[in-house]
C-alpha cells in the first residue's frame, strides 16, 4: 500500500493482472499472474486452508513484534470472518525469517526499505506456475515511517492494523480497488476519498478507517473463496463499456445500490469492454463508468496493457435490477471523449 | 330426481327467498345492501400520484474521517395507472367484505446529482410493474336510495417486479379511504348486469416491495383516485 502521496508501485508485489479468462464472475480485480499457456488466477488452494504464516521477531519503534502479532490475529480475522467468503488462518509462530526471502514460509514482518520511500507495505508471492496456487507469500511494513498499534491510532503514526488489513487483502489474492478518488499533486497523489480497503493509497497518519472491510472488499474477497450462499445469495451487472461504438478495457464501473448505499466496483476487462461486477446484494443499482485516472493504472493492470483514461463519466440510463444467484442481463454503457 | 335438478332447485329458491326482502326494501326506498348477503363485482381504475423513495447518497471517506459525495440519488415513482376489481359480498345493509387484485405500471425515476467529477444531473428510469392481492372491509356510513357513501380499508400481498422481470420482490399493500357507489336502480337484482359505479379517493399503502432509497421497513404512502363500475349478482 501507497502512502498518501505516491507515484510508486510497490516493488515487491508479484504481478498485479486483470484476469482475462473468466466470463462468469470477475467481480473485482483479483491477482494473477502471466503464465506461457495464459493467465492464471493467484489465490490458496482449499488444501492449504487454514493458512500459516509466521511473524519476523524484532521490535521496531512501536510495536513490538508480540504487538504485531496481537494486530495481524485481528486483521486476519476481518477477512476470514466475511460470512459468504471461505478463509482461514493461523500463526504458526515467531522466526528470525524475514519477508520478502524464498524460504518456504509466509512471513510477516517490518524491514527497512528506504529505496521504497512512498511504500506503506508490500506483499510478494511465491506460485505454482501451473495452477496458480500460492506456495508461499510475504508481507513487509516498511520501517522508514512511523507505526502505532494504539486503538485508537496515532496523529503522525500509520495505523498497522489498516494496513495490514490491506495487505492481507493481497496476501489473500486481491488486487487493488478503484473505489477512491484522489487529486493529482506535484510528486504524487492526495487522497480525497475512497470505500474500498483495497484501493491502493492509504489514509493519513492517525486513520483507522480500514480496519473494516466495505462492501467492495467484501464482494471481492467472496468472489476468490465463495461460500456457496455467496453464489446463490448475491447477483451480478454485467455489460459493455463502449466508447464511440467500441469497447474499451479497463473502464472502471461503479455500482451503487439505492437501499443501502453501498458500492462495489470492476472493470471492463476485454477489448470488447465487457465487464461483471458481483457479489451485489439483490436490488435497484444505479451503475456509473469513470476513467481509472485516481490512482497510476500500474497499480491495477500489467503495464503493458493500455487502458484509455480519455473518456468522461456517464451514468447507464437505466436503474439495473440485480436478481439473487444471476445478473442482470447484458447492459451497454456508452461513454462520451473527453 | 338428479343431483343437477336439486341443485338448480336449491339455487331458485335462494333467489326467490332472497329477492323478496329486496323488492320491499327497493319498495321503501332502502339502501341496496340486503340481509340476503349480495354479491358484488366492481372493474375498474386508479390513478395515484407521485411516492417518493428518498435519497440515497454514495459517499467515500475522506482522510478526516468526514464524507466526501461522490453522487446523490433521489428517486421516486412517477404517478401512474392500474386496473382493479373487487367482489365484495354485503354482510349487513351497511358493511361488506371484498376481495380485490390490482395490476400497476408505472416508472420509477432517479436523478442523479452531485457527481464528484461534474457529471451533469441525469435522469434513470426504470419501469415497475405491481400485482396485489387484498382484502377489505367496506362500511356505508350514509345510506341512500340510490347514493351511498362509504369508508374503506384494505390489507393484503403485493409482488413488484422489474421491466424485464429479471427483479421480482414481495411486500405488503394496503389502502385506506372512502368514496359513494351510485346505483342506477338500487332494487334490481338477479342476473349479472352494471348497477352502477364507484368513485372513491385512496390512501395506498405499501412496505417493501422493490425498493430503490433507504428505509425498506418504511409504510409508504401514494394518493389515488379510483373509478370502476359496479356489477350485481
Amino acid at each position: 500500500m501507497n502512502r498518501p502521496i505516491s507515484a510508486t508501485l510497490a516493488a515487491a508485489l508479484f504481478a498485479v493482472f486483470a484476469l482475462l479468462f473468466r466470463s462468469d464472475l470477475d467481480a473485482y480485480l483479483k491477482l494473477g499472474s502471466r503464465i506461457p499457456s495464459g493467465i492464471v488466477q493467484v489465490k490458496w488452494a482449499p488444501g492449504q486452508m487454514p493458512v500459516r504464516y509466521r511473524i519476523t521477531n524484532r521490535d521496531v519503534p512501536g510495536v513490538t513484534a508480540v504487538q504485531l502479532q496481537a494486530v495481524l490475529e485481528r486483521a486476519f480475522s476481518v477477512w476470514s470472518s466475511v460470512p459468504t467468503a471461505s478463509i482461514s488462518s493461523q500463526f504458526d509462530g515467531f522466526t528470525g525469517l524475514e519477508p520478502g526471502e524464498s524460504d518456504n514460509a509466509s512471513v510477516i514482518g517490518f524491514r527497512s526499505r528506504p529505496d521504497l520511500d512512498r511504500v506503506l507495505g508490500s506483499t510478494s508471492f511465491i506460485i505454482n506456475q501451473t495452477t496458480g496456487a500460492i506456495i508461499e507469500s510475504d508481507i513487509f511494513l516498511n520501517t522508514t515511517v512511523n507505526w502505532s498499534v494504539a486503538a485508537g491510532g496515532e496523529p503522525s503514526r500509520y495505523d498497522v492494523e489498516s494496513i495490514a488489513v490491506h495487505e492481507i487483502g493481497h496476501f489473500l489474492g486481491l488486487g487493488h480497488s478503484a473505489l477512491g478518488e484522489t487529486d493529482l499533486l506535484p510528486g504524487g497523489r492526495a487522497i480525497r476519498g475512497k470505500r474500498a480497503v483495497m484501493f491502493p493509497i492509504a489514509y493519513a497518519p492517525g486513520n483507522i478507517e480500514d480496519r473494516t472491510l466495505e462492501a467492495d472488499d467484501i464482494a471481492g474477497i467472496s468472489d476468490v473463496y465463495p461460500r456457496a450462499e455467496f453464489t446463490t445469495g448475491t447477483g451480478a451487472v454485467t455489460g459493455r463499456v463502449l466508447l464511440s461504438g467500441s469497447g474499451i478495457f479497463g473502464a472502471h464501473v461503479t455500482a451503487f445500490n439505492l437501499e443501502n448505499g453501498t458500492m462495489t466496483g470492476g472493470f471492463s476487462l476485454n477489448a470488447a469492454g465487457e465487464f461483471v461486477v458481483g457479489g451485489l446484494t439483490p436490488g435497484l443499482y444505479v451503475v456509473r463508468v469513470e476513467p481509472l485516472d485516481d490512482a497510476d493504472v500500474g497499480l491495477f493492470f500489467d503495464e503493458e496493457i493500455m487502458v484509455p483514461i480519455n473518456f468522461r463519466p456517464a451514468y447507464y440510463e437505466r436503474l439495473v435490477a440485480v436478481p439473487a444467484g444471476g445478473s442482470s442481463g447484458s447492459i451497454e454503457i456508452r461513454v462520451q471523449p473527453k | 330426481m338428479t343431483a343437477a335438478t336439486r341443485v338448480l332447485m336449491i339455487a331458485t329458491l335462494t333467489t326467490v327467498l332472497s329477492a323478496a326482502p329486496r323488492v320491499a326494501a327497493a319498495q321503501a326506498g332502502q339502501p341496496v345492501a340486503s340481509p340476503g348477503h349480495p354479491v358484488e363485482l366492481a372493474v375498474g381504475g386508479f390513478a395515484f400520484g407521485e411516492t417518493s423513495y428518498g435519497t440515497t447518497t454514495a459517499e467515500f471517506i475522506a482522510n478526516n474521517g468526514s464524507r466526501l459525495t461522490v453522487f446523490q440519488a433521489d428517486t421516486v415513482l412517477r404517478p401512474g395507472f392500474g386496473l382493479d376489481l373487487h367482489l365484495g359480498i354485503g354482510l349487513t345493509r351497511a358493511f361488506a367484505i371484498e376481495g380485490s387484485g390490482s395490476w400497476t405500471r408505472a416508472d420509477f425515476r432517479t436523478r442523479v446529482t452531485d457527481d464528484v467529477e461534474g457529471v451533469g444531473e441525469t435522469v434513470i428510469k426504470e419501469p415497475l410493474t405491481r400485482f396485489a392481492v387484498e382484502g377489505a372491509a367496506l362500511w356505508m356510513f350514509a345510506r341512500g336510495g340510490k347514493t351511498n357513501w362509504f369508508i374503506r380499508g384494505s390489507a393484503g400481498w403485493m409482488r413488484d417486479l422489474t421491466g424485464n422481470d429479471s427483479l421480482v420482490e414481495d411486500g405488503i399493500a394496503g389502502s385506506v379511504g372512502g368514496g359513494m357507489k351510485y346505483l342506477w336502480n338500487p332494487g334490481a337484482r338477479g342476473g349479472f348486469r352494471a348497477t352502477g359505479f364507484r368513485i372513491e379517493g385512496r390512501a395506498l399503502l405499501h412496505k417493501r416491495g422493490l425498493v430503490p432509497g433507504p428505509d425498506r421497513e418504511r409504510l409508504r404512502v401514494t394518493p389515488a383516485v379510483a373509478g370502476s363500475l359496479i356489477f350485481g349478482f
